[in-house]
């Protein structure tokens, strides 16, 4: 009998509001402002002088419209084509930032409190009275937090950035210029959703010991597994930096904790993770996190009531 | 069929306090043992081990599996029942039973579901929604509803009023209690579950202080009334327990045989209360 689906479902019932409800109040009141911005423009008339470049040489335009959108559209297509793209990009990134930061720490919150809170509230003698192995239990969570919970997280973002590039469209059709080539080709809508895929497992791989190191408290913290979490790893950084010249173990746990810190252009994340897949780095957070989830697991096996 | 738990000498500690020391029982199947002892006794400790759910040294087997190392293997044929109060209190109890019915083999959703519609719990209900007696009635429900080979109760009644504690071991034996399934009892309140168990198990100091069958009792020990005048032959064939009743001493005696006893004074078997205060005393000298 598989059990993982309704394991998950189960995460699922206990952080309804943090998982649901959280990324859909965040999409919504983003999603309103947009749609105020784009209906509420219509009642003034604003004028924007756009300085464009073109083939060296600066020539200024007067553009006057009522709808922010239309304006927004039209100062992008004033811009040269690398600009503009580079521009699309961070504001694509830009409007992803609430969701993503938002999603991070729920799911930081998450897994610490996953073996702890129902050790807390003594429920643990309901979920292990049944015959639910530790290992599924500790995969559920992990599998929960790591992948079904970022979909939802990505799914609103991809809400977003299509409703953006929706509102230049219908701000902008009627008159010469085209949101289609101006914003749909460089925003690469489609391929950048299958980036943001592909850096999540890259991430989840990545990351693995620190997401692992959540679990492994939670499942062995008596009280405040927060500090645990984040004093034990603080703790070794001061020493080593006290007593050692180099520094290799805190900067290790630097590099595999901060969300993925060294992908800062979009160009840059399909030839970072072609780099990085099978490196050294790469390698050591493989083995150090599931041996983590390993630790977790047996700790789990002998966790009780606290 | 063999014994459907096996326990060979345990033993578990806390830092300096002996929580379990030595024990050692057998449970057989369709019988009901009442596994009885003041706070602090071990109870818990010793049917935690039971289920898993702690640590210990010595041999356990339920069904032939440590539950060491394969608790989920064991929770197949085992259901548990801890005090109130372990339902997570965000648990709706619809998805109680789709939870249930998605990772036990042997759950029986309608049964379920009949269960509480005799109830007045509702399908929408949180558990934080529920009174301690109808979350209680509850988790009998779902365990109810589960065909297992033992069933472990730890204070199941605990902190219920005395219609909720009673309706719950009449369903318990009603409604489940088919002389195929054992059940282990744990409690401190002797006087409720008497009449249901066929065992008893007396633990006191992570002992075991007594372990018979309910009709060994009466071979076993005797409860004279003693008037004075024989207060001092009796006292010679060293009673367990004497108390003071009506002017008359009541004595109990372990392993005398009747034709002794009786020109005493009246015999009685004695009660599984009485033969529990006297048990606990014997063995702990610093109780009044």
């Amino acid at each position: 009998m598989n059990q993982l689906p309704i394991l998950i479902r189960r995460e699922f019932w206990e952080h309804r509001s943090t998982f649901v409800l959280l990324p859909l109040v965040i999409t919504a009141f983003l999603l309103s402002v947009m749609m105020l911005a784009y209906f509420a423009s219509t009642s003034d008339v604003i004028s924007v002088n756009l300085e464009m470049e073109e083939q060296g040489a600066v020539s200024s335009q007067h553009v006057e419209s009522d709808d922010l959108f239309a304006l927004l559209t039209y100062r992008l297509e004033a811009l040269p084509e690398r600009e503009r793209a580079s521009y699309i990009n961070r504001g694509m990134h830009g409007l992803a930032s609430p969701l993503l930061i938002a999603m991070w720490f729920v799911i930081f919150i998450y897994l610490l409190n996953s073996l702890y809170s129902d050790r807390r509230d003594r429920s643990i003698l309901f979920w292990k009275s049944l015959p639910v192995s530790d290992g599924i239990t500790v995969c559920s969570k992990l599998l929960t937090g790591l992948i079904i919970v970022p979909l939802i997280y990505f799914a609103g973002i991809a809400i977003l950035q299509l409703a953006v590039l929706l509102l230049m469209f219908a701000a902008t059709s009627g008159t010469d210029v085209s949101a289609l080539e101006v914003v749909w080709g460089p925003s690469a809508l489609i391929s950048r959703w299958f980036e943001y895929l592909a850096l999540l497992i890259f991430y989840c791989l990545w990351a693995l010991p620190f997401f692992a190191w959540l679990l492994v408290v939670s499942a062995f913290a008596k009280s405040v597994p927060m500090v645990w979490a984040v004093g034990v790893p603080f703790g070794i950084t001061v020493l080593e930096h006290m007593f050692f010249n180099s520094t290799p173990v805190s900067d290790w746990m630097g590099q595999h904790m901060v969300p993925l810190s060294f992908v800062r252009e979009r160009q840059a994340i399909a030839t970072t993770i072609a780099e990085q897949a099978l490196s050294l780095q790469m390698i050591s957070a493989l083995i150090v996190g599931v041996a983590l989830v390993f630790v977790a697991v047996r700790l789990r096996g002998k966790a009780d009531e606290i | 069929m063999s014994n459907i738990v096996e326990v060979h000498g345990i033993s578990k500690r806390f830092g300096d306090f002996q929580v379990l020391d030595n024990v050692s029982f057998d449970i057989a199947p369709g019988s009901i043992v009442g596994l009885i002892g003041p706070n602090g006794a071990g109870k818990t400790t010793t049917l935690k081990s039971i289920l898993g759910l702690t640590d210990f040294e010595g041999s356990l087997s339920v069904m032939g599996i440590d539950p060491r190392h394969g608790r989920d293997k064991v929770m197949e044929n085992v259901c548990f029942i801890a005090d109130v109060g372990v339902l997570p209190r965000w648990l709706k109890v619809r998805d109680a039973l789709d939870y249930i019915e998605g990772v036990h083999p042997r759950f029986n959703r309608a049964r379920a579901e009949t269960m509480l519609t005799e109830t007045n719990i509702s399908m929408s209900h949180k558990v934080r929604q529920l009174s301690k007696g109808m979350v209680t009635q509850l988790h009998l429900a779902l365990v109810m509803a589960i065909e297992v080979d033992l069933l472990v109760l730890d204070e199941p009644t605990l902190g219920l009023d005395i219609l909720y504690r009673k309706q719950f071991y009449e369903r318990l034996l009603t409604d489940y209690f088919d002389h195929e399934t054992s059940i282990v009892i744990s409690t401190h309140q002797v006087e409720e579950i008497e009449s249901l168990l066929t065992h008893l198990l007396f633990i006191n100091h992570g002992e075991i202080v007594l372990a018979c069958a309910m009709d060994e009792i009466s071979e076993i020990y005797h409860e004279v009334l003693v008037p004075p005048d024989h207060w001092k032959d009796a006292a010679y064939l060293e009673p367990i327990h004497t108390r003071d009743l009506l002017g008359q001493k009541a004595m109990i005696f372990e392993n005398i045989p009747r034709a002794e006893l009786a020109p005493l004074g009246e015999l009685h078997v004695p009660s599984v209360a009485d033969l529990f205060v006297a048990k606990m005393q014997t063995r702990s000298g610093d109780r009044p």
